[in-house]
């Protein structure tokens, strides 16, 4: 009879695998490992490949990582790059909420030649994103007289602040005293981890791996004309008008206060200090919140509190370069319930006609500003 | 604590150098109390339910062992039943059974409103329950002397490595290695690592990456194609597998680091090529058990044809039950047990060859086809086991067959983008894997016999594979939930 049942099994390896040559110790029944030639082949493989990483980092900016927005980030840095002739006059920094503030209709909305004026928005960003992204071009600074920050403190009191793109940025490009100051413990340990191999910041699935040979050796137009295929199509706009997944609740728990806030937020705001030219005028801009998500907002201690410290935040920088606009009245906001997706995010028609208008007028009123003083 | 955790690799650090500094007395006690962390990591208040079953298990074997009245002992054991499956019974089932009898009820126009107790299950209790359950069974039986070291005994019940999701080890096989010295050589170091590298492959490479579809389509099959639906089967199938036996892998490996062999789980499923063989194949710990605790004793394949379907039955609708307190578990279980049984009787029909490799073209055809037809069948069965409740399941299987859904490709949405490149790598990762065990009847895919240089490429496309080919996100085991 055929038991429906397996016998016991012992599982006494065939032919185990001697990675590790022999070397008992006549002392202890314990002996160390000793390695063997397919160890260090296999280390050798490992250590090759981290070299390729380090040499050919740019190589592997064209790889969407899975995520469209890492993508655009990176796409919207070689642009820079390679499409302008000199740096423009007004930057807009943003998030998911200002990253369809395209730059041209920015520039038409001010009333400026196009190559005047810059928007980049990134979803899931951070102060620490903007950072690097300054960093990173630092040719953006040199004629630059107004950039305008648009933050939440949903961006700045991120609550997982290492995780997604923003974990994949940082693991990529942070110097070592970014990662030493990072909050706890475990995150400083595998930020300094990445840096020996890059687990985190180059880390793919698998249909980025198989866009990256795709793109691999084609030059920024090609790459721009592939990514733009059928599926990679569907997938932007189909998460575009709907932001899947931004629920109220989501939003709610993305703006509650953290216990401290994420220390390197504060650092990356004095670091862009630092670094933006003496001549140049920041505006801190927080466009305004679904009106009755704003209302939630100042009847619930907790979101309040974490409003006022994010505010606060930004009074306490002290440096005449910076202003700072918020909207946090309701009944003061010319927005609407129904010109939003989420409590947060606007209509793709509202962010093309009123938002832009509305970042435009802000710059505008700072530029003038600026120029009567 | 979970294996896929910085902490846990944090843990095993600090655990294992103090380990093999200590005399092997030293070791049990050193290992029992790290086990107590590691389980009392997640909710140390539960570490009570695993002294309850060790102090009761330990007494009940030393008195099974010191008395020979027949009703003294079906006494003792009465309460080492009593203790485990009542703990059992009480945390996973007391829920399950009350709403069962309510829905019953008010079928019947019966309004009833007993308490629930909504406790939160503890974390391995089906495990460790059924392995101190077989000890005082084996003793009972005395297949098993009662052990004399309650430190032992203790070590036994609560082994790190397998404590919360198995193998499900026997007294027989573990106990005399607590027992005994251990020995950590260069065999145990190259196994053991090759088997956590692997292991980790498994669960956070691949299971871990194909969560993601399988979740988005249990969570709303209408929303998708019959094509996503049935992709996302396949995606599952690999998921669980990867996962589990992946657990099991790393939980061997470590093991083994300590000089402790376990029990193979695991052993190529989807290479069956029938449903007999895939119970052989799969699970291995838990089938066993079931078999000599439950199946054998139930009567087996004595009493002709009918009451060994009977009894397969009872043990398989058993078996779902020990999974969840869901009536889908106990359908997957029922589904497998009528399989089995059909089996059966097609075997008393015809002679059927187990030969581990097919020799010849007809053969390999033969072989192809049975591995087809069994991974669709058991694919049948994943959807009542992941499906939430038997609605959804049912609802899934609707619309596997006719699906009329509006939208023409589900896989052009962003949750489902990805999926084909996902099942192609993942699963020729996982098959190359198999195939290369299987052909050579080995635990693990390379030994000795492949060459030092291609040895050295699969380590470190292992490795790659692990660190630089995945999701980002990574989640719990499956199996901690039962």
């Amino acid at each position: 009879m055929v038991d429906a049942f397996p016998p016991q099994v012992c599982s006494l390896p065939v032919n185990p695998e001697p990675i590790f040559l022999n070397a008992a110790s006549p002392r202890t029944l314990y002996e160390m490992p000793r390695p063997a030639r397919s160890f260090w082949l296999a280390l050798g493989i490992l250590v090759a490949v981290r070299l390729v990483f380090v040499f050919g980092a740019e190589l592997f900016t064209t790889v969407p990582n899975g995520d469209a927005d890492t993508f655009v980030y990176f796409n919207k840095e070689i642009d820079y790059r390679t499409g302008l002739a000199e740096s423009p006059k007004v930057l807009l920094l943003g998030s998911s909420r200002t990253q369809f503030v395209l730059g041209p209709a920015f520039a038409k909305a001010l009333n400026v030649p196009e190559q005047d004026a810059g928007s980049f928005g990134f979803a899931a960003s951070t102060a620490w994103t903007h950072l690097l992204f300054l960093k990173r071009n630092p040719a953006l600074l040199q004629h630059c007289k107004l950039i305008v920050f648009e933050w939440t403190p949903g961006s700045y009191y991120r609550v997982k602040e290492m995780e997604g793109r923003t974990r994949t940025l940082f693991s990529r490009y942070a110097s070592a005293a970014e990662r030493w100051k990072l909050p706890t413990a475990p995150l400083r340990v595998l930020a300094f981890a990445d840096l020996v191999f890059p687990f985190t910041s180059h880390r793919n699935n698998p249909i980025g791996w198989r866009v990256f040979c795709q793109q691999f050796g084609m030059d920024k137009d090609a790459r721009h004309r592939e990514y733009k295929t059928p599926g990679t199509a569907t997938y932007s706009i189909a998460r575009l008008p709907k932001l899947p997944g931004w629920t109220d609740e989501k939003i709610m728990r993305a703006t509650a206060p953290p216990p401290e806030p994420f220390i390197p937020a504060k650092d990356a705001t004095d670091e862009i200090l630092r670094i933006v030219p003496a001549d140049c005028k920041i505006l801190f801009w927080i466009p305004p919140l679904r009106p009755d998500f704003l209302d939630a907002v100042h009847s619930t201690p907790s979101l309040e509190e974490s409003f006022e410290s994010f505010r606060e935040v930004l009074l306490s920088l002290e440096d005449s370069r910076v202003n700072l606009a918020w909207y946090d009245d309701p009944n003061a906001t010319v927005f609407r319930n129904r010109d939003f997706v989420d409590p947060v995010h606007n209509t793709m028609d509202v962010i093309l006609r009123e938002l832009t208008g509305e970042a435009a007028r802000v710059a505008r009123i700072e530029l003038d500003e600026a120029r009567g003083q | 604590m979970l294996f896929n955790s910085w902490t846990f690799a944090a843990f095993i650090v600090i655990v294992l150098p103090i380990y093999y500094s200590l005399s092997r007395r030293g070791q049990n006690l050193f290992l029992l109390v790290a086990s107590y962390v590691f389980y009392g990591w997640w909710d140390w208040r539960f570490l009570g339910l695993l002294w309850v079953s060790t102090v009761v298990d330990y007494a009940v074997a030393l008195s099974l062992d010191k008395t020979t009245s027949p009703g003294r002992r079906r006494g003792l054991i009465s309460i080492s039943l009593f203790t485990n499956l009542g703990m059992l019974g009480f945390f996973k089932y007391f829920d399950f059974f009350v709403t069962s009898a309510i829905d019953a009820l008010s079928t019947l126009g019966i309004p009833a409103s007993p308490p629930l107790l909504e406790v939160v299950l503890p974390v391995g209790i089906s495990f460790y329950s059924f392995q101190t359950l077989s000890y005082a069974l084996d003793v009972y039986r005395r297949d098993q002397p009662a052990c004399r070291s309650f430190v032992d005994f203790a070590l036994f019940v609560a082994y790190l490595p397998q404590l919360v999701a198995g193998p499900i080890e026997r007294a027989t096989r573990l106990l005399p290695q607590i027992q005994a010295d251990r020995r950590v050589g260069q065999r145990e170091w190259a196994t053991g690592l090759q088997l956590i590298l692997w292991g980790y492959v498994k669960k956070v490479a691949i299971a871990d990456s194909l969560a993601r579809y399988a979740d988005a389509a249990f969570t709303n099959p209408a929303g998708c194609d019959a094509l996503t639906l049935l992709l996302c089967v396949y995606a599952f199938a690999i998921q669980i597998y990867c996962d589990f036996s992946g657990y099991s892998d790393i939980a061997r490996g470590i093991s083994r680091l300590m000089g402790i062999e376990l029990m193979e789980n695991f052993r190529q499923p989807y290479l069956s090529r029938n449903i007999t063989e895939f119970w052989r194949r799969w699970h291995i710990s838990l089938s066993t058990w079931l078999r000599d605790y439950l199946y054998i004793p139930l009567g087996g394949n004595r009493g002709g044809p009918f009451a060994q379907y009977k009894n397969i039955m009872i043990t398989m609708l058993l078996g779902g039950l020990w999974h969840g307190a869901n009536w889908t578990f106990v359908i997957w279980g029922g589904l497998h047990g009528i399989f089995l049984a059909v089996h059966k009787f097609y075997l008393r029909k015809r002679k059927v060859s187990f030969e581990p490799v097919p020799i010849g073209v007809g053969p390999w055809l033969n072989y192809a086809a049975g591995v087809f037809v069994t991974f669709h069948l058991v694919c049948l069965t994943w959807v009542f086991f992941r499906a939430p409740d038997l609605d959804s399941a049912l609802a899934y299987n609707a619309l596997l067959i006719n699906n009329s859904a509006a939208v023409s490709s589900a896989l052009a949405t962003p949750d489902f983008l990805g999926l084909w490149e996902a099942l192609f790598f993942y699963g020729l990762v996982i098959f190359a894997l198999d195939f290369r065990c299987w052909r050579r009847a080995s635990e693990l895919p390379f030994t000795e016999e492949d060459a030092w240089w291609r040895r050295g490429i699969a380590y470190a496309a292992g490795m790659l594979i692990l660190m630089l080919v995945r999701e980002n996100s990574s989640g719990a085991f499956i199996y901690f939930q039962f």
